[in-house]
C-alpha cells in the first residue's frame, strides 16, 4: 500500500517553441508540443494547456471504463470531451480556471445500466490525475448515457 | 486579440478506440500536422503502449509549459537558446484510503547557452518573484494552475 510509482518523460527542443515529446517508446511515439504557431494548421502539435485536458479525460474515461470492467460489462463505444477555461488572475496572469468534462459512453443493456449507475457514484475516485488537480481548479464531470 | 477579462476555452476530445481493449482511447487534438495520438491505460509494458497514459501526459503538459515559458523569458529580451532538453519525474502514491495520487512531478531543465549576455538573461529569468516562485514559472499557466494540489519541484542546469 505504501508503494510510489514513478513514471519519466522528456523533451527536446525543434525549434524556439516547439518541442519534441518523449513519452517512451510507444508504437505512435510522436508528439510535439508547440507554442509557437498560432493557426492551428500551420501547428506541429498540441499545447501544455490541451495536454492537461486531454490527460484528464483520458483518466475520467478510463476509470469509468475500469468500473464497468470489473463486474464484466464491456464498451461498445465511448466518446468524451474536455473544455478547459483559463483566465487571468488579479496578477493578470493566465491561470487554468476550471476543466468541464464530458463523457458520452453507449450502454447496451439494462444491467449494464445498472453498474453504471453505480459507477456514476465512486468512478472518478479511481483517476489519479483529476482528483489530484481538484485542489487547484474546478474539473466538473457531465455523464451522459 | 484577448480582452483582459475575457476567459480563454479550449477544447479536446476522444473516442474508444476501435480495439478489443476498453482502455485505450484515441485524442482529437484538433486540425494540427501530427494527428496520431493515443491514451492507452490498457498495456503496462512501453513497448505495447499506442500512447501515453494520462500521467505521462500530465507530466509532459507540465514540462511543456515550463519549457515554453523559460523560452519565452529569453526570448522577451531577443536571446535564444543553443540547445535544449527537459526531463519530468511523476510520482504517484496512495493516499489514505489507499487510492492512488500523483505526489509531485520533479522537473530537470537543461539548457545550453553560450553567449554571455543571453546567460544573464538566463539567470535574471531565474530568480524567484514574490510570491516565492521563479520570475518564468509565473507565465506557465499550467503548472501555477495545479501547485494546489501537487508538487511542483523545478530545478535548472545552466
Amino acid at each position: 500500500m505504501t508503494t510510489e510509482l514513478n513514471t519519466k518523460v522528456g523533451l527536446k527542443q525543434v525549434e524556439e517553441m516547439v518541442f519534441k515529446g518523449d513519452l517512451g517508446s510507444f508504437k505512435i511515439d510522436n508528439l510535439y508540443i508547440d507554442e509557437r504557431n498560432v493557426e492551428k494548421a500551420e501547428k506541429n502539435g498540441t499545447s501544455p494547456t490541451k495536454l492537461l485536458a486531454l490527460s484528464v479525460l483520458g483518466c475520467l474515461a478510463a476509470s469509468f471504463s475500469y468500473c464497468l470492467q470489473k463486474k464484466n460489462f464491456t464498451l461498445s463505444d465511448l466518446e468524451g470531451k474536455a473544455s478547459v477555461t483559463i483566465s487571468r488572475n488579479e496578477k493578470g496572469f493566465w491561470r487554468v480556471k476550471k476543466i468541464d468534462v464530458e463523457i458520452i459512453p453507449k450502454i447496451d443493456t439494462p444491467e449494464m445500466r445498472k453498474r453504471a449507475d453505480q459507477c456514476t457514484k465512486f468512478f472518478e475516485q479511481y483517476c489519479i490525475v483529476a482528483e489530484s488537480l481538484r485542489k487547484g481548479f474546478e474539473v466538473n464531470v457531465d455523464l451522459k448515457y | 486579440m484577448i480582452r483582459i477579462s475575457e476567459d480563454v476555452k479550449t477544447k479536446v476530445g476522444i473516442t474508444l478506440d476501435e480495439s478489443e481493449s476498453q482502455m485505450v482511447f484515441k485524442c482529437d487534438l484538433g486540425n494540427m500536422k501530427v494527428k496520431d495520438c493515443y491514451i492507452d491505460e490498457e498495456h503496462p509494458q512501453e513497448v505495447d503502449m499506442l500512447g501515453p497514459n494520462p500521467s505521462r501526459l500530465l507530466g509532459l503538459a507540465i514540462l511543456g509549459c515550463l519549457s515554453a515559458s523559460f523560452i519565452f523569458c529569453l526570448k522577451k529580451r531577443k536571446f535564444k537558446v543553443d540547445d535544449f532538453s527537459a526531463e519530468a519525474e511523476v510520482i504517484i502514491s496512495r493516499n489514505e484510503k489507499g487510492f492512488l495520487r500523483v505526489k509531485n512531478i520533479d522537473i530537470n531543465i537543461k539548457p545550453n547557452i553560450t553567449d554571455p549576455d543571453a546567460l544573464k538573461r538566463a539567470k535574471q529569468c531565474l530568480k524567484t518573484a514574490k510570491d516565492g516562485v521563479s520570475f518564468f514559472e509565473q507565465y506557465c499557466t499550467v503548472t501555477q494552475s495545479i501547485r494546489s494540489g501537487i508538487d511542483v519541484n523545478v530545478t535548472i542546469d545552466l
